[in-house]
C-alpha cells in the first residue's frame, strides 16, 4: 500500500505492508530514535506524536496515518539545536541507557505543549506511558519541571557541575556531576544501539520455541520451512555442533554447569529453543517457524521446586555429556555450605530462638531494550558480533567454542545498550545468531520480543529461605543459620554462585559469632535463572532484614537500635567471606569504611522516623491514612554488598596520548547505560589533569580494547576504575619526562593539573605542548600504556532505607507513599549518576516487592508474558524517592570509591515488608505483596485475635522461646 | 506480529460493513489497534480500519429528550471510534451523572494508550476486564450496530448477556448511545489493581437517584468476574427505597459479594474477587451518593 504522511515536517510517500506498524516504517525512514521495546504499547520507547498527541507507534498500523502528521524525537530537537527538554534530561542525569528516554521526551513535549505549567501529578501522568528501568522518574520529573513554565533554556546551574564534597579540594573532575560522555545525541535519537546499525543483505532470525515444559524431540521436519521462498537457513539440533557449555558470562572455567547446547534433542521449559530460522523478513521467519513440524514425546515436567529432588521425580538433565552438575539424577545442580563458629552451641546458649521461612518469586529485569545481536562476516571472513551484552569478552569465548570457530576469528562489539541488569551477562542470542550467519554467510539479526525476553532470557532465581537466629536477652545475636532452596529453572546458569551470594552478601551484615549457610540449587522445567541486579542478595536481604525486624519487635526493641547494635563495624572482618567465594573459597575481607550509621541517621531524619516511633503506642499498629480504611506505616532496612569479585574480576584499560593533549581511553569495561564510560573518563581526566572532554572513550570491542570481565558484580567503578587510574598514572609519568626535557628540570616534583605541567619552581608548560613534543619532538614516541587491575578486596557499600506505605485494609492494596534511601558508596565519582543508580534500583525493588511476578499455568507456560500484565512501576506508581549519598573514603578504591549499582535493590523488599507490618501488624513472608496476600495477612491477624493467639509482641507464628 | 493480506480503509461505516462482507478470510475491524496489533494473531487475514470511517465523535444524541421540564439531561452519542482520551477530556462526558464515564475513561491504561484505544474496542474487548463497561452499564447505554441489512440497537446489558446471538461476524458497533440521564442521577466508578497502573482485578460502577423517602433508582455493574461485565440486579433490588446511609451501602456490598461467583485466574482468586466486588460496590455507592 502507498502511504503519504508527514514526518517531522517533511512530506513522505512510502510503500508499506498491510500489517506494518508505524514504528517500523519510521525506523525504515531513518528515525532511529523510535525504539522497539515491547510491541504491545506498554513501554513507550516508540512514542511519537501523531497530530500532536503522544501514541505508542508499535500499535499504530502504518497505513492508518495516511495524511497525518508524525513527530519523532528527531523532530523535537537535534544535537545542533536541542530542545530544552533534551538539554534538561541530559543535564539532570535522567538519561542512563536512554533507550526509553527518546519516547519519554516526546511525551514530555506533548505534555508541555498542552499544559505549560503542569503539577507534579500531571507530569507523572504525562510520562506514565514511558517505563524507565534504569533511572526511574525522579530526575526526569526534575528535568521537566526545569523546562516547564518558561520558554527558556533550562536552568542547570545547580545541576552541572555539582560538587558533593564541599570541603574536599583534592579533585578537579572526580566528584562532579559532569554530563555523560555520549552527549546530547543520547537524548536526540542519535546514539547507536544494536538495531541501529545498517547491514547490507540483513536476514532476520527467529527461534521456534517449545510449547512443552519437558519433552523429547522425536523428529523434526523442516523441509516445508526450508522450501519457503526467502528462507535462507533452518537449523535444528541435527545441523549445529553439540558443545555442552554454560551460557553464563563468567570467568573461565565457569562455576556454572555445562548443561546447555545450542540446539538440543530435548526441550526443558516452555520457550526452550527447538530450531532457528533466518529469512528475508521477520514475517517470513515467523511463517517458516510455523512450518517446521516437530514430533514431541511429552515428558512429565517438574514445576514445583520443592518436589524437584523427590524420589521418582523426572530427571531433567538425563543427557550424558553435561558436566558440572552435582547430581543430575536428583535434579540437584549444586550444593553450598559454609559454617563459622558453632551454631548449635549458639542456639543452645540463646535466650530466644527465632525461625521463619520466606519465599521469593520469579521476576525478570526487563531492560528497556530486549536481547538483540547482529552477526556478520567481515571482509576477511571473520565473525563480527554486534550485541547488546554486558560481557563482550565472555561472549567471544563462548561463541567461539560453541560454534567451533577460532577465538581470533571472532570480534564482539558492544554499542550503546538499553540496560542489562544482569540478564545480559549471558549468551542467549549470540551463539545461534552466529550459527545462522555461518550457515548463510549473510548478516543475521536476532532480537527477542518482550515475551521471549521474559520467558527465554534469564530471570531472578526464586528461592525458599529459612532463617534461624538465636539471641541473648539483651539483643546480642549468638547464632544464625540460613538454609536456602534455589530454583534455577531448566538450566544451571549462575545456579551455584547466585545462591552463594545470597549467603555471602547478606550474612555478614549483622555480627554473629556463629553463622551457618547452606543451599541446594535444583532444576525445574521453568524459565532459567541468571544474574539479576543484586545477584542473590535481594533474595537474601528480603529474608534477613524481615527476620531481623521480626526479632526486634519480638524483643520489644527499636528496630533501628537492634540493627545498629548488631551491625558490622569498621575494622571488623567479614566472617563468611573466606568461606564463601565465587563457587569456591573466598578471600579475607576487612571492613575499612562503614558509613551505615550515618546512612541511617540521614534516612531517619529525612523520613521523620523518630516522630513516627514516638507516636506509636505499644502493641498498636499503623496510623490513620488519607481514607478511613487506610493505615500508614514506616519500615526500615539495612543492607551491604560488594565491589567486584575479589581475585576473579580483571579489568584493563589502555590510554594513548594525542598530540593536542587529548587522550584515547580504551576500556573493556561495558557501559550498560550506567555511565561507566563517563566516570572512567572522569578518573582518567583527574589523573592527567585535563577536563573530561579531553578523554575520548571507546569501550567494549574485543578487537580494539583490552580485556575486561564485563559489567557485573558492581565491579566497574572499583575494578575497572582501578585499571584506568593505573594506566593514566603511567601515561602521566611518561609525559612528565617529556615535560621535564622542555622545562629543563628533573621530572621529580612535576605535577600535571589544569591542562599543564608545573614544576616546583612555578614554571609550567601546557600539556598540548608536551604531547606534541612527545610525538614530533626529538624523542619521538607514542605515549601509551595499558594497565590491568585485580583486587583481593571487596569493600562493601552500605545502605539504609525507610519506606512509608499506606495500606488499604479492605482491599490489601499497598501504596508506597515515600521512600528514602542512603548509600555509603565511598567517594561518589559522579553524584548525579550515582543518585540515578539508587533511584532506579529502588524502583526495581518496589516492583519486586509489590507487582512483578512471572506466573505460570499448570503446564509451565508463563501466563503474563507481556508488560501489560507483568507490571513494572510506572511514573504514577512510583513514590517520591529520595536518594542520599553518604561518602566515605575507601582506601582500596579509586579516589575512595566503592560500588553503588546493586546495593540499593537489597533494601527495598524488606523495607516494604516491615512497613506493611508497621501499618497493619501483618507479617508477610512471601513476595510479592499482592493485595490478595496482604488482605489474607490482615484477615489472619483478626482470626488470631479472635482465638487469643496473638502474643504481646505482635509477632505471630515465628517466635519460639 | 500480524501477517495480513489486506488492510482496508473505508471512509464510512456502510463501506466498512460492505468491505468486511466482501473480503475473503478471517477478518476483524480495527480502530486504535492497541489490542489487535499486539495480539500478533496469525489467524487474521485482513483488517478493516475504521479510523477514516467517521466514527470519532462525542455529541448530544439526536432526538434525545433533554427537553425542558423532563428532568433529564441530554443523551450522548459517542462514536465507537472515539479515542478514550477524548472521552476523558470531554466536558459533555464529565457532565453526565457526576462523571462516571469520565472516571472510568481516565482509569484506562496510560494516556498514550488512551490516545489510540477506542471506545468501541474497550466495550467489545473480552480477554481482560476493561474499565468502560461498568460505567456504561449503569448509564443504561445502548450499542448501535450496523450490518448489511442496516443498523439496529442493542442494550449493552443484553449485548454482554447474549453476545453471540446478538452480534454476528461482520456486525460493526458504530456508536455507543448514552440515554438522557434523569436529573439527580449520580454515579461513580471504582477500580482495583495490584498497583495504580494495572489491568483491573475487578472494577465496579454504581449510580443512584434519590427521592424523598429513599433510593428511587439504583444501578450497579461490575467487570472482572471472568464472565462478561454485568449489572447486579439483586443489589439494585435491595437498594430500592432504602435510605442513603452507610449501613445501606455496607449491606449492598454484602449482597453484591453474595450475588457473584467470580472465576480465579493469575490476577486473583475467585474468592478474593468476590470479596472485593463487595468493597468496590460499597465504595462506588457511597461516592455516588456524595456527588
Amino acid at each position: 500500500m502507498e502511504l503519504r504522511f508527514v514526518v517531522n515536517g517533511r512530506d513522505v510517500a512510502v510503500e508499506v505492508e498491510p500489517a506494518e506498524v508505524l514504528l517500523d516504517t519510521l525506523r525504515r525512514l531513518g528515525s532511529r530514535g523510535v525504539k522497539s521495546g515491547c510491541r504491545t504499547g506498554s513501554c513507550g520507547t516508540c512514542t511519537v506524536l501523531l497530530d500532536g498527541r503522544p501514541v505508542p507507534s508499535c500499535t499504530v498500523l502504518a497505513a492508518q496515518v495516511e495524511g497525518r502528521e508524525v513527530t519523532t524525537i528527531e523532530g523535537i530537537g537535534d544535537p545542533d539545536s536541542p530542545h530544552p527538554l533534551q538539554s534538561a534530561f541530559l543535564g539532570h542525569g535522567a538519561a542512563q541507557c536512554a533507550f526509553c528516554m527518546q519516547g519519554m521526551i516526546v511525551s514530555a513535549k506533548a505534555l508541555l505543549d498542552a499544559n505549560p505549567c503542569p503539577s507534579d501529578d500531571e507530569i507523572r501522568e504525562g510520562i506514565s506511558g514511558n517505563l524507565c528501568r534504569c533511572t526511574g522518574y525522579v530526575k526526569a520529573i526534575e528535568a521537566i519541571k526545569d523546562v516547564a513554565g518558561a520558554d527558556r533554556t533550562p536552568d542547570l546551574d545547580h545541576v552541572v557541575p555539582m560538587r558533593r564534597l564541599a570541603e574536599d579540594d583534592r579533585y578537579a573532575t572526580v566528584g562532579w556531576s559532569v554530563e555523560k560522555t555520549e552527549g546530547i545525541g543520547l537524548v536526540s535519537g542519535r546514539a547507536k544501539y544494536t538495531d541501529d546499525f545498517a547491514f547490507e543483505g540483513l536476514l532476520h532470525a527467529r527461534i521456534k520455541r517449545s510449547p512443552h515444559a519437558h519433552a523429547r524431540i522425536v523428529s523434526i521436519d523442516a523441509s516445508k520451512a526450508r522450501a519457503l521462498e526467502g528462507v535462507h537457513a533452518v537449523l535444528t539440533h541435527e545441523d549445529v555442533p553439540r558443545v555442552p557449555h554454560s551460557t553464563a558470562g563468567q570467568n573461565c572455567p565457569e562455576p556454572s554447569p555445562y548443561d546447555s547446547v545450542m540446539l538440543d534433542r530435548k526441550v526443558r521449559f516452555v520457550g526452550d529453543r527447538v530450531a532457528a530460522v533466518a529469512a528475508e523478513t521477520p514475517v517470513l521467519a515467523k511463517r517458516a517457524c510455523d512450518l517446521i513440524e516437530v514430533e514431541y514425546e511429552v515428558l512429565e515436567p517438574v514445576l514445583d521446586f520443592e518436589r524437584a529432588m523427590d524420589d521418582g521425580a523426572p530427571t531433567i538433565h538425563d543427557e550424558d555429556d553435561a558436566t558440572g552438575i552435582l547430581d543430575a539424577s536428583r535434579n540437584l545442580v549444586a550444593h553450598v555450605d559454609a559454617e563459622v563458629g558453632d551454631v548449635e552451641a549458639g542456639f543452645a546458649a540463646a535466650d530466644r530462638v527465632f525461625e521463619h521461612t520466606y519465599r521469593v518469586q520469579y521476576v525478570q529485569a526487563n531492560p528497556s531494550e530486549p536481547h538483540i545481536a547482529v552477526t556478520s562476516l567481515d571482509e576477511k571472513g571473520r565473525l563480527v558480533i554486534v550485541t547488546s551484552t554486558q560481557v563482550p569478552f565472555h561472549v567471544r569465548r563462548i561463541v567461539s567454542r560453541v560454534n567451533e570457530v577460532p577465538l581470533h576469528d571472532v570480534r564482539v562489539v558492544k554499542p550503546r545498550i538499553g540496560g542489562g541488569f544482569g540478564v545480559k551477562q549471558e549468551v542467549v542470542v549470540e551463539d545461534v545468531c552466529a550459527a545462522l550467519t555461518l550457515a548463510t554467510r549473510r548478516p543475521v539479526k536476532l532480537s527477542l520480543d518482550r515475551s521471549e525476553e521474559l520467558v527465554a532470557s534469564r530471570t531472578r532465581h526464586p528461592q525458599i529461605l529459612r532463617l534461624k537466629t538465636g539471641v541473648a536477652a539483651d539483643g546480642t545475636i549468638l547464632a544464625r543459620e540460613l538454609t536456602v532452596l534455589t530454583n534455577t529453572g531448566a538450566y544451571g546458569s549462575h545456579g551455584l554462585t547466585v545462591p552463594s551470594n545470597t549467603g555471602s552478601k547478606s550474612l555478614p551484615l549483622y555480627r554473629s559469632p556463629a553463622i551457618a549457610f547452606s543451599n541446594d540449587t535444583v532444576y525445574t522445567n521453568l524459565p532459567v535463572g541468571g544474574a539479576c541486579r543484586g545477584y542473590g542478595a535481594p533474595q537474601g536481604y528480603f529474608a534477613l532484614d524481615s527476620h531481623t525486624d521480626e526479632i526486634a519487635h519480638a524483643l520489644g526493641m527499636d528496630p533501628a537500635e537492634f540493627r545498629l547494635m548488631n551491625a558490622i563495624r569498621e575494622g571488623d572482618e567479614d566472617p563468611i567471606a573466606p568461606k564463601l567465594g565465587e563457587g569456591k573459597e573466598g578471600f579475607r575481607r576487612v571492613i575499612r569504611t562503614n558509613g551505615l550509621a550515618e546512612c541511617w541517621s540521614r534516612v531517619s531524619e529525612d523520613a521523620d522516623w523518630d516522630a513516627w516511633r514516638a507516636e506509636l503506642k505499644p502493641g498498636e499498629f499503623g496510623a490513620s491514612g488519607n481514607a478511613p480504611q487506610s493505615r500508614v506505616g514506616k519500615g526500615m532496612s539495612f543492607a551491604m554488598h560488594g565491589s567486584g569479585i575479589p581475585g576473579d574480576d580483571m579489568g584493563a584499560a589502555s590510554i594513548k596520548a594525542n598530540e593536542d593533549g587529548s587522550f584515547n581511553l580504551l576500556v573493556g569495561a561495558t557501559d550498560l547505560g550506567t555511565g561507566s564510560d563517563t566516570i572512567l573518563a572522569q578518573m582518567a581526566a583527574e589523573v592527567l589533569g585535563v577536563t573530561p572532554e579531553k578523554i575520548v572513550v571507546y569501550s567494549s570491542d574485543t578487537d580494539r580494547t583490552p580485556f575486561d570481565v564485563g559489567a557485573y558484580a558492581s565491579s566497574t567503578t572499583y575494578v575497572s576504575g582501578g585499571a584506568v587510574v593505573k594506566a593514566a598514572e603511567m601515561v602521566r609519568d611518561r609525559l612528565l619526562v617529556h615535560a621535564a626535557t622542555i622545562l629543563g628540570e628533573g621530572p621529580e616534583g612535576l605535577t600535571c593539573a589544569d591542562g599543564k605541567v608545573t614544576a616546583p619552581s612555578g614554571r609550567s608548560v601546557p600539556l598540548p605542548e608536551v604531547a606534541n613534543a612527545a610525538m614530533y619532538g626529538e624523542e619521538k614516541e607514542q605515549v601509551s600504556f595499558t594497565a590491568s587491575n585485580v583486587t583481593l578486596d571487596c569493600p562493601p557499600p552500605f545502605a539504609a532505607a525507610c519506606c512509608t506505605v499506606e495500606v488499604d485494609v479492605e482491599t490489601g492494596r499497598v501504596d508506597v507513599t515515600d521512600f528514602v534511601c542512603a548509600i555509603d558508596l565511598g567517594h561518589a565519582i559522579n553524584p548525579a549518576l550515582a543518585e540515578g543508580q539508587i533511584e532506579g534500583a529502588v524502583l526495581m525493588g518496589l516492583g519486586y516487592a509489590l507487582s512483578e511476578e512471572m506466573l505460570f499455568d499448570g503446564n509451565g507456560r508463563m501466563v503474563n508474558d507481556n508488560l501489560r500484565d507483568y507490571r513494572v512501576f510506572s511514573s504514577v506508581d512510583a513514590p517520591p524517592i529520595r536518594s542520599i549519598l553518604v561518602e566515605t573514603d575507601e582506601p582500596t578504591g579509586p579516589f575512595g570509591a566503592k560500588s553503588v549499582s546493586e546495593v540499593p535493590v537489597n533494601v527495598v523488599a524488606p523495607a516494604v515488608a516491615n512497613a506493611i507490618y508497621a501499618a497493619t501488624g501483618a507479617r508477610l513472608r512471601d513476595l510479592p505483596f499482592t493485595p490478595e496476600k496482604v488482605l489474607a495477612g490482615i484477615a489472619a491477624l483478626a482470626a488470631a485475635d479472635g482465638t487469643g493467639e496473638r502474643d504481646e509482641t505482635g509477632v505471630r507464628d515465628g517466635g519460639r522461646t | 506480529m500480524l501477517d495480513l493480506s489486506a488492510l482496508l480503509r473505508p471512509t464510512s461505516p456502510e463501506e466498512a460493513v460492505r468491505l468486511f462482507a466482501e473480503t475473503r478470510g478471517n477478518g476483524l475491524y480495527v480502530s486504535g489497534g492497541t489490542v489487535i496489533v499486539p495480539s500478533g494473531s496469525s489467524r487474521l487475514d485482513f483488517l478493516v480500519d475504521l479510523s477514516a470511517a467517521g466514527l470519532d465523535y462525542v455529541r448530544p444524541a439526536a432526538g434525545g429528550s433533554g427537553e425542558e421540564g423532563s428532568g433529564a439531561g441530554p443523551g450522548l452519542a459517542l462514536g465507537a471510534g472515539t479515542c478514550i482520551c477524548d472521552l476523558a477530556r470531554s466536558q459533555q462526558v464529565a457532565d453526565v451523572a457526576g462523571g462516571v464515564l469520565h472516571e472510568a475513561a481516565a482509569a484506562v491504561a496510560t494516556h498514550t494508550v488512551r490516545n489510540r484505544a477506542s471506545l468501541g474496542g474497550n466495550v467489545i474487548a473480552s480477554h481482560y476486564p476493561t474499565d468502560l463497561p461498568p460505567a456504561l452499564l449503569v448509564l443504561d447505554a445502548e450499542l448501535i450496530a450496523m450490518n448489511l441489512e442496516g443498523t439496529h440497537e442493542i442494550s449493552l446489558e443484553e449485548f454482554y448477556a447474549n453476545r453471540r446471538a446478538l452480534h454476528r461476524k461482520g456486525d460493526l458497533v458504530v456508536e455507543v448511545r448514552v440515554p438522557p440521564v434523569s436529573r439527580g442521577l449520580t454515579a461513580a466508578f471504582e477500580k482495583l489493581g495490584r498497583i495504580k497502573l494495572d489491568i483491573a482485578i475487578v472494577n465496579a460502577a454504581a449510580a443512584l437517584r434519590v427521592e424523598e423517602g429513599g433510593i428511587a433508582d439504583a444501578r450497579v455493574a461490575v467487570n472482572g468476574t471472568g464472565r462478561p461485565p454485568s449489572r447486579l440486579r439483586e443489589v439494585e433490588a435491595f437498594l430500592s427505597g432504602k435510605p442513603t446511609v452507610r449501613e445501606t451501602f455496607e449491606e449492598a456490598g454484602r449482597v453484591a459479594s453474595a450475588s457473584v461467583d467470580p472465576r480465579s485466574n493469575h490476577r486473583a482468586s475467585g474468592a478474593y474477587r468476590k470479596k472485593m466486588i463487595g468493597v468496590l460496590v460499597r465504595r462506588a455507592l457511597a461516592r455516588a451518593a456524595e456527588k
